[in-house]
């Protein structure tokens, strides 16, 4: 496993290998923040591709500055949702298609697990535009409040004061909507 | 320094997602926080579980890396080609140019001759010139897909009918057919305009070559089974693409059409 100078470096040189295990370690996550934000399957899986070929377009330009490679992917996949959102004229969050969820996914372990994706999604696009997209990077994308913070282009402090309020509103909006479901 | 609770929140957030500590087990390190802790804790946590469901199909996951790869090769070797640029757009005239002189030479009737050679003939070269000059002189990126799928449906047939005549199959009949299949793939991948047409054309193609080549592999000796099989990944891969693109045409078709809402 590469540090990530070596990776960013790697990734420079236009490395198979480096791009390959970048690739490996990050298009799942890079999909699953799409998908959150955009609702379709297929469209997610597109976006996602693009992400990486436009970091290969990009790559030229990077300069290894300490910013994680992490960070630097995601925020292209923030700007591209961002744009085919403008593109695609969609000025609310994409009710989430039931493709989505992985065909393999056992039913009887998801219902186990709480909460439907479908209700935290819903409960999500109610948030504010910022805490939503902390949100959405740090929960779907994985990433660190450190790495939310350079995708975003805001202060460690404040991706936490948006992640903590968020959470609290979240809590209200899932715990309301739990309470409705267990009085029908 | 006493930490902030939006800092302690989000320590307890890394440990339980990253290092896969219980909430319980945080919580324990920050009981005057305990009780506000927890409730955020349990949601955030079922926000993470409930997004882990969401993959991408391993099919997709695939193609999109082998798509990255081929990207990252082609961008190297055009990088190759500008520091040397005989390999460029100059040799690309040269092979039009070469061909023009060769169609001079030898003949039309020569070059109407060599339509019907296979691989290993006299006039095969011929023909795989001639079609150099078609794809050079072929326009339009929809064009010159369905050109790419012309030549790979020809180098089928011409695989059919060595195997028909117990003839060797060289190793370049096969990657000739991937590479003009992988290039009409690419092409319409990156066209979302291209008709409907093409796209069933690309999947008719790619099943025809899958199921000629399963039949194939039964029939060829041990020595070919090997470059047959490879050959086989390939156009099962782009096969799974071209059924991928098909996935695409309803929201392509929505792309295009006017909106008529108010």
């Amino acid at each position: 496993m590469l540090d990530e100078e070596s990776t960013a470096r790697g990734l420079q040189k236009r490395d198979p290998e480096v791009w390959a295990e970048v690739y490996e370690k990050y298009f799942s996550r890079v999909y699953r923040y799409i998908a959150v934000r955009v609702g379709n399957k297929t469209e997610a899986e597109d976006l996602a591709g693009k992400v990486f070929l436009k970091a290969l377009e990009s790559i030229s330009s990077f300069k290894w500055r300490g910013v994680p490679v992490s960070a630097w992917l995601f925020r292209i996949a923030h700007n591209q949702v961002i744009d085919y959102r403008r593109t695609s004229k969609a000025k609310f969050q994409s009710p989430l298609d039931e493709s989505l969820v992985s065909s393999d996914a056992d039913p009887v372990l998801e219902a186990e697990k709480g909460l439907d994706i479908h209700q935290v999604v819903q409960a999500v696009g109610q948030l504010t535009r910022a805490q939503r997209d902390v949100i959405e990077l740090r929960f779907a994308g994985g990433l660190s409040t450190a790495e939310v913070a350079k995708v975003l282009g805001k202060s460690q402090g404040a991706v936490k004061v948006l992640q903590h309020n968020a959470l609290v509103a979240l809590r209200k909006r899932l715990s309301s909507e739990m309470n409705h479901e267990e009085e029908l | 320094m006493k930490k902030s609770f939006d800092s302690i929140l989000d320590i307890c957030l890394d440990r339980i997602i990253t290092k896969g500590d219980t909430i319980e087990q945080c919580l324990e390190n920050y009981p005057g926080q305990a009780a506000e802790l927890e409730p955020l804790l349990r949601v955030a946590l079922s926000a993470v579980k409930a997004s882990s469901i969401i993959e991408p199909r391993p099919e997709v996951q695939r193609l999109t890396q082998q798509r990255l790869l081929s990207t990252l090769e082609a961008k190297e070797k055009k990088k190759m080609e500008r520091r040397m640029p005989l390999w460029g757009w100059q040799r690309r005239w040269a092979v039009a140019l070469v061909a023009v002189l060769v169609i001079l030479l030898i003949g039309v009737g020569t070059i109407s001759a060599s339509a019907s050679s296979l691989p290993g003939d006299t006039l095969y070269p011929v023909k795989t010139t001639t079609e150099k000059v078609q794809g050079f002189f072929t326009f339009g990126s929809e064009a010159k897909a369905n050109f790419y799928m012309k030549l790979a449906q020809r180098r089928l047939d011409e695989l059919n009918l060595l195997v028909g005549s117990n003839r060797n199959i060289p190793q370049s009949l096969l990657a000739g057919m991937n590479t003009d299949t992988d290039g009409a793939v690419e092409i319409l991948s990156q066209n979302k305009q291209v008709g409907n047409e093409s796209i069933y054309r690309l999947m008719a193609l790619t099943s025809n070559q899958t199921t000629v080549l399963t039949e194939l592999i039964e029939k060829v000796p041990p020595k070919a089974k090997l470059a047959i099989q490879q050959a086989l990944q390939r156009c099962e891969d782009a096969h799974a693409r071209a059924v991928l693109l098909k996935d695409r045409i309803p929201q392509m078709r929505k792309m295009q059409m006017p909106s008529t809402s108010p």
